[in-house]
């Protein structure tokens, strides 16, 4: 009877791993969070130079971060200007020029600084440029000691003109300055808050609740043309270029595609997200971040532009702005600069 | 059914049964969400009321496949069907099959794997993808236990099972899947001339895998670990009008693992779950019983957050009077 018993027990002991089942499986694409950079401050903006991080820490200032051994190399809470120590205030925009070693930051609301980085412990500052209420600014290098930059200037409109490095000795002493060369602002009846460029053939402005404009230029340093504006829900405040199109971010409406072709034609747009509000969106060919602010980041598949589709909201901290960066997502956020991986 | 074609040269028993019912909170709906529900339609899925109407047929199985002397293999099956007729999303099948090897009068060791399909809950905010949008919550359960039975003395005897439960949602609310692995233990002791008491006593884990990399949208934990008795009383005796009546009560406490503040909804929290059953039977004749059963519901939570409190505590009384018919069919 024993061997019976112990007979049946082998019988059931299998029949408890044959009647489990599979979970279902949905849609929806993944994360995981490679490191975290823990900045003083909110880290607000960044641009990136090879494997180094520039950070606008907010009221921590600036901090340069090795993105690859994701150390701090250096943190700047101010600079010397005439002998006297300013400390930053607030930093929310900052953008590095490789080319010729500046450093581009802007408090909130204000004018750009210009400063000389290079790889030394210190910054210099060399003047400011533009105006006060300066939204966004994107710049690029063009020839030696040049640069061109465009700002949304939010009671200007589309600011720009090209800058050249004027250096001159007035008793002994040597003043380096970046003065500018041309460039106008182009009147817009919106107020302009975001701007982005692919350097070659496009501006696109976020003017608010007018929408979106659409500038042509035919090289940098051109005269910006205006091609169209198109309305968006809501009120535009961020945009992301493509090569077919752009991206906005439309506050409490949501984020929108909007395709070059509507600017000259039909006005046609795609809102998406409407129930989410959206502070900041980056894109590439596949896949658009969402930035929500306290609830994190939201990702769509794209590949279809004019039909995106969601693939998940992720609750990572506050969330300021996010860039694309090789297979990496760069997520400006209070928790510091993340650097995280959506797996599809 | 699939019974009668099994080798053994006896009958298979069967039962068909028929059941009408009431429930009086078909979604669960805490006092918080009953008012919430007039100016947040979504909240209601496909239906209009909070209560539903409910009907439910069920067929069982039993056949012994090999009997020698007082050894006996046994296989029970089972398979019902139930619709809430005042509610389109709640309409699911459920059954099971047990395998018994029998070694004498309370002396067996059983197999049992039961299914539940897509059993809906309610809308829930699908917070995936959306802060706004309601979808379908459901879930199916499959369910498996070893259990064995030993008769201790003349009229008691044990009962001890070892179970895995595996709670897989639907889409889109997989975050939610849990894999729950659960010890009872039973005794139950026969009353001369009165009837019959048990104490039951479980306990379990729930995992949560939701929270496991790579992290999905709302990625969060919500192991549990839970524990229950369970008491009931069965009066079989001196019973004018009826041939059985009893009382039970069972009580749950659930506690949450999760601690982390962005999920508000689960850190901390912790409930106490009792149901009051209350039934009669009445055998008509041989072949025909009827029973009329009452429960009564009552979800306690307790979070550090008041609305999660309010949220998650709900009453609920469901009613049910069905009617069973047994008939042996042997092909020999």
């Amino acid at each position: 009877m024993i061997d019976i018993k112990k007979k049946i027990i082998l019988v059931f002991i299998p029949l408890l791993f044959s009647g489990c089942m599979e979970p279902n499986l949905e849609d929806l694409w993944s994360y995981k969070v490679h490191d975290v950079l823990q900045t003083n401050g909110f880290a607000r903006d960044i641009s990136i130079s090879n494997d180094t991080v520039f950070i606008a820490a907010g009221q921590s200032g600036v901090q340069v971060w090795n993105l690859t051994e994701k150390t701090m190399i250096n943190s700047f809470f101010g600079y010397t200007e005439g002998g006297t120590f300013l400390e930053f205030e607030d930093l929310s925009l900052i953008q590095y020029d490789l080319k010729n070693d500046l450093l581009f930051i802007s408090e909130s609301n204000e004018d750009v600084m210009i400063f000389n980085y290079d790889d030394a412990d210190s910054i210099r500052y060399r003047n400011t440029i533009m105006s006060a209420r300066t939204k966004e600014f994107i710049s690029f290098s063009g020839n030696s000691d040049q640069f061109i930059m465009y700002t949304a200037d939010n009671d200007d409109g589309l600011k720009w003109s090209e800058y050249n490095l004027d250096t001159t000795y007035l008793f002994g002493i040597e003043f380096i300055e970046w003065t500018p060369f041309g460039g106008s602002e182009i009147y817009t009846p919106g107020k302009p808050l975001g701007i982005d460029s692919d350097g070659t053939s496009s501006i696109a402005m976020a003017v608010d609740q007018l929408g979106v404009e659409l500038f042509s230029i035919d090289s940098l340093g051109s005269e910006p043309v205006l091609i169209g504006r198109v309305d968006t829900e809501g009120n535009a405040i961020k945009v992301s270029i493509l090569d077919h199109g752009v991206f906005v971010a439309c506050d409490n409406a949501g984020a929108t595609y909007i395709p070059n072709e509507s600017f000259s034609s039909n006005g046609l747009s795609y809102n998406f997200a409407q129930d989410l509000t959206v502070n900041h969106i980056s894109a590439d060919s596949t896949k658009a971040i969402l930035s929500l602010g306290s609830k994190g980041i939201a990702v769509y598949d794209i590949s279809d532009p004019t039909n995106p589709i969601e693939k998940g909201i992720f609750p990572i901290g506050y969330t300021y702005k996010t860039m694309i960066w090789e297979q990496n997502i760069l997520v400006c956020s209070r928790e510091g600069l993340q650097i995280i991986q959506i797996l599809e | 059914m699939i019974g009668s074609f099994l080798t053994g040269s006896t009958p298979t028993e069967y039962t068909f049964s028929f059941s009408t019912g009431y429930d009086s909170n078909v979604m669960r709906f805490s006092d918080k969400e009953f008012d919430q529900a007039s100016f947040v339609p979504e909240l209601m899925g496909n239906t209009n009321t909070y209560d539903s109407y409910v009907l439910k047929i069920g067929v069982k199985a039993k056949k012994t496949i090999l009997k020698l002397k007082k050894k006996e293999l046994i296989i029970n099956s089972n398979f019902n069907l139930s619709d809430y007729r005042n509610n389109d999303d709640k309409k699911y099948w459920s059954g099971g099959v047990d395998l018994v090897y029998k070694w004498g009068s309370y002396k067996n060791i059983k197999y049992s794997l039961r299914h539940l399909d897509s059993y809906y809950l309610r809308q829930y905010l699908n917070k995936d993808i959306s802060p706004t949008l309601y979808s379908s919550c459901s879930f199916t359960d499959r369910n498996q236990s070893l259990s064995l039975t030993y008769k201790i003395k003349k009229r008691e005897w044990s009962v001890i099972s070892f179970g895995f439960l595996q709670r897989y949602y639907d889409k889109p609310f997989i975050e939610f899947d849990l894999d729950i692995l659960y010890v009872r233990a039973k005794q139950n002791y026969k009353i001369k001339n009165f009837g019959l008491i048990g104490f039951q006593f479980e306990t379990g884990r729930a995992v949560s895998k939701s929270n496991k990399p790579p992290i999905r949208p709302s990625s969060f934990d919500r192991s549990y670990t839970t524990s229950e008795y369970y008491i009931p009383l069965t009066i079989t005796k001196n019973i004018p009008l009826l041939n059985e009546m009893g009382l039970s009560f069972r009580n749950e406490i659930r506690k949450y693992d999760a601690e982390d503040f962005n999920d508000p909804l689960h850190s901390g929290r912790s409930h106490k779950d009792s149901k009051y059953d209350l039934w009669f039977k009445k055998k008509l004749s041989d072949d025909l019983l009827i029973k009329l059963s009452i429960r009564y519901r009552k979800r306690s939570t307790d979070s550090s957050y008041s609305w999660v409190t309010n949220l998650k505590s709900f009453n609920q009384l469901q009613t049910w009077f069905s009617i069973e018919w047994n008939i042996d069919y042997d092909r020999y």
